[in-house]
């Protein structure tokens, strides 16, 4: 047979096999958040006793670690553009900051979660406990996993393991960092926007 | 391959017959198929009509499956190669619009039968307030005279011809209540929502209802009846519950009435016009009448066998029943079933 | 980097630990099929003693073979097993062993996370059944409604391995669906368009679209009931207002696609059997292909079905009818394909036909006629929760199990290198084929007479007796059709007649390669002109050939690269299930946990599965 198709390089699409495999992953974690806001949203209001969340939301707080971590999705987007012009230096500060204000966002939620248990607020306490601590701290395990991935490709560069080929792997985990950040759009506006 | 043919057909038949016997035989008063009221007989009409147009469809496609396969059986032949046929539009528009056609005269009189079953029929119906336990049922007639409330358990009694609207709520977890001959099946759930469902009956009798969500242990024998009467009778029976005779003075059934209480049955038993009120088991005002022991467990004799057996030790009757056994000798067994068999 | 240089089959025989090593550490999906399938058979045959427990109960009534408790455990754990377990994996087995060979590929994309999967599932499905060890397993039906599965109602450990269990398979089953989904999107052979991907390659497609879709939410679910029994929270707690309904939302969103989950690969055995046994294309290809998407598409759009009677009022009620009875069209366009593709042809009547056309088409038709009846909603309030739904279920499962027979007659010769026999086959399909009539013909009419289904005990009297005795007749019918087969299968191995490339006259091109075929599938990557490509390479595309027989090649051997073997996976995976169990140990020690203890063994699991993780990414994978 003349055409013989090389099994390493060839995919149908043109796409990496694991680009595919993100892009489907993060469908996937659509329909998980989806049913974690959707309880969110079935159990809005119908808490038998408080603490409400109109008494202890710190929207102007909140707005700032959001805005801090939509700030990160920008040296995400830095951090891939660095890579794959191969400026290995500058893509490891975009990385170290995007990483750095991940931390800061899970540090705020930390903080805030400290605070509204201080002010009663609990997981068995009421419906809203429960629902809030549980939509909003699965999105702080998400963004803390997507940490930890950045530090092990900031690992990865001191051991001299990331260069330009692997601008691929940044790009991947950016569109996982890129989907974390979005989603937190959607619970911020819908638990601490929304009126209530 | 004839075999298998005779085989389907057979179980149609058979399938057929039993259907045929349910229609017309009291053996099998769980079966759907006779209706004893107004809501019972429209889920059962267009049961019958979607059941007879399965049939033909099940007959006809069958029929063009086996003739395929016997048709068109034939030893492969090197060289030979039947038409190498890709498909055929017509066909496929053909096959997509029959079972869209027998799909709307289903929908159709599904949906107005849902709206005709989610319209009371009677604007001032017998209200009833049926509330689901592990393992028994608790009704009552809230307000049926002006500030009185009956309440009783595992038998519902309902005056002929009349409507009656249950609202049903649960104690624990969910369960469903299901009359087949006299109401279809609506859930019993804990919390806010409290669903309702009307029924009535046509005739006197005893309709035999199950509890059908899958509620924990004792599922299987969480069952009850509901008890229809003359308009008449259920009027007496209403004013006899709301006057509960005074307890027995003397005798074996006194001996209860004082075992009921020291033995503390009263902590979880109620029966009316005494001082024991326990509100977590059955109601017990009216035992001594109701068909069964236990949620319809045990046959409630006259010679009080089965209470007998039922109070001696629940766990061996009903095992997982919330009910203990109290250890009670045979003496105080008899004087308890006394009491209990004088409760009418 | 691993080079092959010779044609290895997938049962080479070097010392007993290296070959053992070599299955615990393989990441090529022949062998990956292979060990599904064996863990699957013998879930089988758990599932199946299940069964059998359950019919021996409900022979007679007031029967006091088994106590309440452990004959809700086995009828949980029955419906548990056949579907998380049996269904689910024969579907990855067939995957794994068929989808690679019908893209014409090396293997699938992620060969490590394929062996993750197997794992996950191997562990996943130990740790629900490990239950049985305390007497405690899982008891609140395969549906776990809440508020029963709250610790008040349930407070042994039977909910926790349940819930802990199923996420295992869950994750198990959504990195193997996002595998098969990159790997037909992205592997399929230089010129196999969409359009000339095999039936059975576009159900897995459609199937893995729904499970990495409909597996969320149930994770959810399970996630809320997790941290209401260990945490306190109140998801499904009415006394802070929770509603229990909100689970049967959560559970049916995916019950109901699970339902296509399982169904639609069936379908697909049974559209690449007919064509081979009819010796005539699929009819209709494109009819098939859209009916499969727009019943997975519908599967989204009907889960309400299940809830007639939760009191979701009239409007919802009579969409949700009208959803479900439209899942008829597809469904009704399915069988009519079929039958225009028997019409015509040169029918041989071999064991996969058998089970294939009579084992799944005649008894689904079943199935799909009591399935338009249970939409009729006041119908449904009668039927609901009765032995009608349950042989209505049953005519739709048996019919998969039939099909899942038909793929092992059909495709295992391709991994064996041997046939299984005829004769065995005709008496496996008699017995199944009888058994699951009597089985589940009797409980359509006892469901008929009012059976309430998930009752361990029934009194007299109701006139149910006969058919209960009947049907407890036909399961071990079933039961012994099951023996059959597995004796068929040592048989073949032992001394089952070699079956070569192509057996039956093979349209797709698992049947170009050699039987088994070497690990690397193929020598050169085959390049695909047409939809049934081996079929135009012998016939022409219109069988114009037909006489010049052209016998296929498995192509000259060279030097491939190959994915290294790794034991990565099975660290991850083994991980995962540790960190879960530890999540059911920390129950109390009164109901048989370790208390906090429990989240030592969590983070041990966690540490296994970061160390393991770690491994992965680093290794080289080739």
């Amino acid at each position: 047979m003349a055409e013989v198709a090389h099994a390493e390089h060839y995919t149908s699409t043109g796409i990496d096999h694991r680009k595919v495999l993100m892009w489907l992953f993060l469908g996937s974690e659509c329909l998980f958040f989806g049913s974690l806001i959707a309880t969110y949203q079935v159990y809005r209001g119908q808490s038998l006793v408080g603490p409400h969340p109109h008494e202890i939301f710190n929207i102007a707080y909140t707005s700032i670690s959001a805005f801090v971590l939509l700030m990160s999705s920008l040296t995400m987007a830095l951090a891939v553009n660095s890579i794959r012009l191969g400026n290995l230096p500058a893509t490891r500060v975009w990385l170290l900051l995007t990483a750095l204000q991940g931390s800061i966002f899970v540090g705020g939620q930390v903080f805030e979660f400290t605070t509204f248990v201080a002010h009663g607020l609990s997981l068995q306490v009421n419906l809203f406990g429960t629902t809030f601590f549980v939509l909003t701290g699965f999105h702080g395990a998400h963004v803390t996993v997507g940490i930890i991935m950045l530090f092990s490709l900031l690992f990865a560069s001191v051991l001299g393991r990331l260069g330009p080929a692997q601008a691929l792997t940044v790009e991947i985990v950016g569109l996982y960092w890129h989907f974390v950040d979005i989603v937190w759009i959607v619970i911020f506006t819908v638990v601490y926007l929304l009126p209530y | 391959m004839r075999n298998g043919f005779n085989r389907i057909m057979l179980r149609v038949l058979a399938g057929a017959g039993a259907f045929l016997l349910s229609g017309c035989s009291p053996e099998y008063p769980l079966s759907w198929f006779v209706a004893g009221g107004d809501a019972a007989e429209q889920a059962r009409q267009l049961t019958v009509f979607v059941l007879v147009l399965g049939v033909l469809v099940f007959v006809g496609v069958e029929g063009l499956l086996f003739y395929a396969l016997l048709r068109f059986r034939r030893p492969a032949v090197p060289g030979q190669l039947p038409p190498q046929v890709h498909g055929h539009r017509t066909l496929e528009v053909v096959w997509t619009l029959v079972p869209v056609a027998i799909v709307t005269a289903i929908a159709v009189p599904t949906v107005r039968t849902i709206f005709s079953l989610a319209t009371l029929p009677e604007p001032n119906p017998l209200r009833v307030e049926v509330i689901g336990h592990q393992w028994w049922w608790e009704f009552r007639y809230p307000e049926i005279v002006p500030g009185k409330t009956i309440t009783t358990a595992n038998e519902l009694r309902i005056p002929v011809g009349r409507t009656v609207l249950a609202s049903v709520s649960s104690a624990d977890v969910i369960h469903s209540f299901w009359v087949p001959r006299l109401s279809g099946t609506i859930d019993v759930i804990p919390g806010r929502q409290v669903n309702q469902v009307w029924f009535n009956a046509w005739a006197p009798g005893e309709y035999y209802g199950w509890c059908k969500e899958y509620c924990g242990t004792q599922h299987a024998q969480m069952r009850f009846r509901v008890v229809a009467m003359a308009a008449a009778d259920f009027d007496r029976w209403v004013q006899a519950r709301l006057s509960p005779p005074a307890p027995p003075a003397s005798g074996p059934a006194r001996q209860g009435y004082e075992l009921f209480g020291q033995l503390g049955c009263s902590a979880c038993h109620t029966v009316d016009g005494t001082p024991y009120q326990g509100r977590v088991g059955p109601n017990l005002t009216n035992i001594g009448e109701r068909a069964t022991v236990g949620a319809g467990v045990l046959p409630n004799d006259p010679q009080g066998q089965g209470l007998f057996r039922w109070v001696k030790n629940p766990q061996e009757v009903k095992p997982g029943a919330k009910m203990p056994a109290l250890g009670l000798s045979d003496e105080q067994l008899k004087a308890i079933v006394a009491y209990l068999l004088s409760l009418k | 980097m691993a080079t092959v240089g010779r044609a290895v089959g997938v049962f080479p025989r070097p010392g007993f630990f290296e070959y053992l090593w070599s299955w615990l550490t393989t990441v090529d999906h022949k062998r990956i099929g292979i060990l599904y399938g064996l863990t699957t058979t013998a879930y089988l045959l758990v599932g199946g003693l299940e069964a059998l427990l359950i019919r021996i109960q409900l022979a007679h009534p007031e029967s006091r073979f088994l106590d309440p408790d452990t004959y809700n455990q086995i009828f949980t754990m029955h419906g548990l097993t056949m579907i998380f377990l049996v269904a689910m994996g024969y579907n990855a087995t067939f995957f794994n062993l068929v989808v690679p060979l019908q893209l014409g590929a090396r293997d699938v994309a992620f060969p490590r996370l394929n062996a993750f999967s197997y794992w996950g599932f191997l562990f996943g499905s130990l740790l629900l059944n490990l239950g049985w060890l305390w007497g405690q397993a899982p008891g609140v039906g395969w549906f776990a409604y809440a508020n029963l599965t709250s610790v008040q109602y349930t407070p042994g450990l039977g909910t926790d391995f349940y819930v802990m269990g199923l996420q295992v398979l869950g994750i198990s089953s959504i990195a193997s669906a996002l595998n098969f989904l990159v790997t037909i999107i992205n592997l399929r052979a230089p010129g196999m368009t969409m359009f000339k991907l095999p039936v059975f390659s576009w159900m897995t497609l459609v199937v893995s679209v729904l499970i990495i879709t409909a597996f969320p939410p149930f994770t959810v679910g399970l996630i809320e009931v997790m941290f209401d029994r260990l945490f306190g929270t109140n998801f499904f707690n009415p006394a802070a207002g929770g509603n229990p309904v909100l689970w049967q939302h959560l559970f049916w969103v995916f019950g109901h696609p699970e339902v296509y989950i399982l169904v639609l690969p069936a379908m697909g055995i049974v559209s690449e059997v007919l064509p081979v046994f009819a010796r005539k294309p699929l009819f209709g290809y494109p009819f098939v292909v859209f009916s499969g998407i727009f019943i997975g598409f519908l599967g989204w759009g009907v889960w309400a079905h299940h809830m007639f009677a939760v009191g979701l009022g009239p409007v919802a009620n009579s969409v949700f009818a009208i959803t479900t009875m439209l899942i008829a069209v597809p469904t009704g366009v399915k069988v009519f394909n079929w039958l225009g593709t028997l019409w015509g042809g040169h029918i041989q009547l071999k064991t996969p036909l058998y089970f294939a056309a009579l084992g799944f088409i005649a008894p689904f038709i079943i199935g799909g006629v009591t399935g338009v009846m249970h939409p009729v909603v006041p119908s449904d309030y009668q039927q609901t929760d009765t032995y009608f739904v349950v042989a209505h279920f049953h005519y739709v499962v048996m019919p998969i199990v039939a099909a899942f027979f038909a793929g092992f007659y059909y495709w295992l010769p391709k991994y064996t290198g041997r046939l299984l026999d005829e004769g065995l086959g005709k008496v496996h399909f008699w017995l199944f084929f009888i058994g699951t009539n009597l089985t589940f013909g009797s409980q359509i009419i006892v469901g008929f007479l009012g059976m309430p289904r998930r009752n361990y005990t029934y009194p007299a009297g109701l006139g149910w007796e006969p058919w209960n005795l009947l049907s407890t007749i036909g399961a071990f019918l079933i039961g012994l059709s099951v023996v059959v087969f597995v004796v068929n299968v040592l048989k073949s191995l032992r001394s089952g007649q070699v079956a070569g490339p192509d057996p039956w006259d093979g349209r797709t091109l698992e049947w170009l390669t050699s039987s088994p075929p070497p690990v690397y599938n193929f020598a050169e990557i085959p390049v695909v002109r047409h939809r049934d490509e081996l079929w135009a390479r012998k016939y022409g595309a219109h069988g114009e050939r037909v006489g010049a027989h052209n016998p296929p090649n498995p192509g000259s051997e060279l030097q491939i690269h190959l994915p290294r073997p790794s034991y990565y996976p099975l660290v991850a995976a083994l991980g995962i299930a540790i960190g879960f169990l530890g999540a059911v140990l920390i129950r109390p020690a009164e109901v048989g946990g370790l208390g906090p203890l429990g989240w030592a063994v969590v983070v041990l699991g966690a540490l296994i599965t970061v160390g393991g993780l770690y491994g992965w990414a680093f290794e080289p994978a080739e």
